[in-house]
């Protein structure tokens, strides 16, 4: 027999071990991290927790998180209102904003296509994307969703949806990483980059 | 390249054995069940990390011991590579073990995938006839490995089909209208085409190659009598295109014309995942007219063209294990297929249960070795 936790921290131990990249031995490790301390500093992350839940929204617009109705980046007057970007997750979205090279409005689709785990174009945030398209004054779309067999389908048949309506489709280059050296780049990405070359300005 | 040094210890049924070995053919004879056959795997396992005959490591380990080690010495280039390979039972709570393989090129700890960039090895047993007898699915394995050898692109093009392969599959399984049905196929369809025409031409080609290669081969061992063709078989196509518009429009079509049908089924009917390839002598498919001989002559071919296309790839002949490949071969063949690898200048190894199916001339150029019982000794 292994040795029994007494319930509740068998409970708080559980309770880690479900969050992900988190497995028993960390789960383990977090819960007595959490006994050593003080009962005000535990209270304090309990509160920072139950708030960030309840506090954090997604956009109404664009589906960003916010803890407003509407996003920064929605509210943001200086932002160029005539550009898409439509991403898959929000953390593709933090990463595009992170560049600081982009100033236009995105939509987050909350996933991609892909049956396999449940998800078909109607459980993606596609038809708000389309009403966004028709109400306000929109010049181009990007499309920026993974390069993978999912993401290459969303974005395809995103494209679809979007041709009837006169308004241009661009779709992320693919390439090599920046900084990076020739050699360590894999076969398929050397491929792909060859063919997207471009002539030198 | 070739295999100069081989040494064993407490590998499957060898205790302790070293040997030498020429550039040239490499002859081992022995009753059935004294190790011919282990030796090759041996050999195999020190060019490719891993064996051809099973999947679990374990096996390889001599019976009453915990650990093996194999040692080789390999010249590629003119280059000395020093191998080593161990295998080690580890105690991991009482009545557990795990194995650790530790593969080392010139004394330093390296990754499988090091050896297998480095050095290449074809082996030709009884198993492969299964190439030409075995069902469509042992075909388009080998196909697969081929070509994705040889072309790293493929690889990824096969792992995005059948990925494709399976939300479609899984849209057609779901109980949902005709309407709804055919609308999510359609999000599919066109990644399922762009991907499947361009495997279908790129396995067209490389048969082609192969072809090509394989009955230049099958020819001179069969002293002309026989020619070796291979054709693809698509279900989308009726004979070998080699135009990527033409074939996809043609997959389109297919996939247009019989949707009610993969509704019906609930599955995906058509493309490269349902493909095979025949092969024909004289016309005619040997997977049903073809004698014993005759499908191990075409295997024995394939496997040739193999060869080349590796020497072409990387500018030195691999290593050549052919196990078991004398006894369903007629004099002449036996004969015409020698002389062919001496003239390669391969490096071969070949089991045999007896030598008098190599002539005096041969067995001049060659080493001979006989296996009995777990030890080897030099004729």
């Amino acid at each position: 027999m292994s040795f029994r936790y007494t319930k509740p921290l068998a409970r708080l131990i559980d309770e880690f071990s479900k969050m992900p990249g988190i497995g028993p031995k960390t789960a383990q490790k977090l819960a007595f991290y959490i006994l050593k301390n003080s009962s005000e500093r535990v209270a304090s992350l309990a509160k920072a927790i139950l708030e960030a839940k309840e506090k954090v929204k997604h956009c109404s617009i664009c589906g960003n998180i916010t803890d407003q109705e509407v996003c920064e980046i929605c509210q943001n007057i200086n932002r160029d209102k005539s550009i898409i970007c439509v991403v898959e997750k929000v953390r593709d979205l933090i990463a595009i904003e992170n560049t600081g090279e982009y100033k236009g409005l995105y939509h987050v689709l909350e996933g991609a296509i892909s049956p396999l785990d449940g998800i078909e174009p109607e459980n993606l945030k596609i038809d708000s994307l389309l009403k966004r398209l028709k109400t306000e004054k929109i010049k181009e779309i990007i499309l920026a969703t993974n390069p993978n067999i999912e993401g290459e389908v969303t974005a395809s048949y995103l494209n679809r949806l979007i041709e009837p309506l006169n308004i241009k489709v661009t779709r992320i280059a693919y390439g090599v990483p920046i900084g990076g050296s020739l050699e360590f780049a894999d076969e398929v990405t050397l491929t792909q980059a060859l063919m997207g070359r471009q002539k030198i300005k | 390249m070739y295999l100069k040094t081989l040494r064993l210890n407490n590998y499957r049924n060898f205790l302790k054995l070293s040997i030498n070995f020429t550039p040239n053919l490499n002859i081992f004879i022995g009753d059935n069940a004294q190790g011919k056959t282990n030796l090759l795997e041996a050999l195999y396992l020190i060019i490719r990390g891993n064996s051809y005959r099973t999947k679990n490591d374990q096996e390889l380990i001599n019976w009453s011991n915990k650990s093996t080690c194999l040692y080789g010495e390999i010249n590629k280039d003119e280059e000395n590579f020093q191998i080593n390979l161990s295998l080690e039972k580890k105690l991991e709570s009482f009545n557990k073990f795990k194995l650790i393989k530790t593969i080392k090129i010139n004394q330093n700890i390296q990754r499988k995938s090091i050896l297998n960039k480095e050095f290449k090895g074809v082996v030709f047993s009884p198993e492969h006839l299964q190439i030409i007898k075995g069902a469509p699915s042992i075909r388009r394995k080998f196909l697969n490995e081929q070509i994705s050898q040889i072309y790293p692109l493929y690889y990824r093009h096969l792992t995005d089909y059948y990925r494709i392969l399976g939300q479609r599959n899984n849209i057609l399984k779901k109980e949902i209208n005709q309407r709804g049905l055919r609308e999510r196929l359609l999000i599919w369809d066109p990644q399922l085409i762009e991907k499947g025409s361009f495997l279908i031409l790129t396995r067209i080609r490389f048969l082609k190659k192969i072809n090509y290669l394989a009955d230049k081969f099958h020819q001179k061992i069969t002293k002309g009598k026989e020619n070796l063709k291979i054709i693809y078989q698509s279900n989308i196509l009726k004979d070998q295109q080699e135009n990527i518009s033409f074939i996809s429009r043609a997959f389109e079509d297919k996939i247009k014309e019989h949707k009610e049908k993969e509704i019906k089924y609930k599955i995906s009917l058509f493309g490269p995942h349902r493909d095979d390839f025949l092969v024909c002598i004289n016309e005619f498919n040997i997977a049903s007219y073809g004698s014993q001989g005759q499908q191990r002559t075409s295997v024995l071919s394939l496997k040739l063209a193999e060869l080349e296309l590796i020497k072409e790839r990387e500018g030195v002949y691999p290593i050549f294990l052919l196990d078991d490949v004398m006894s369903e071969l007629d004099e002449e063949r036996r004969h015409f297929l020698l002389e062919l690898i001496m003239d390669k200048k391969v490096q071969t190894f070949i089991t045999s249960i007896s030598l008098d199916y190599f002539n005096s001339n041969i067995k001049e150029k060659s080493k001979i070795s006989k296996i009995e019982g777990g030890k080897i000794f030099a004729l």
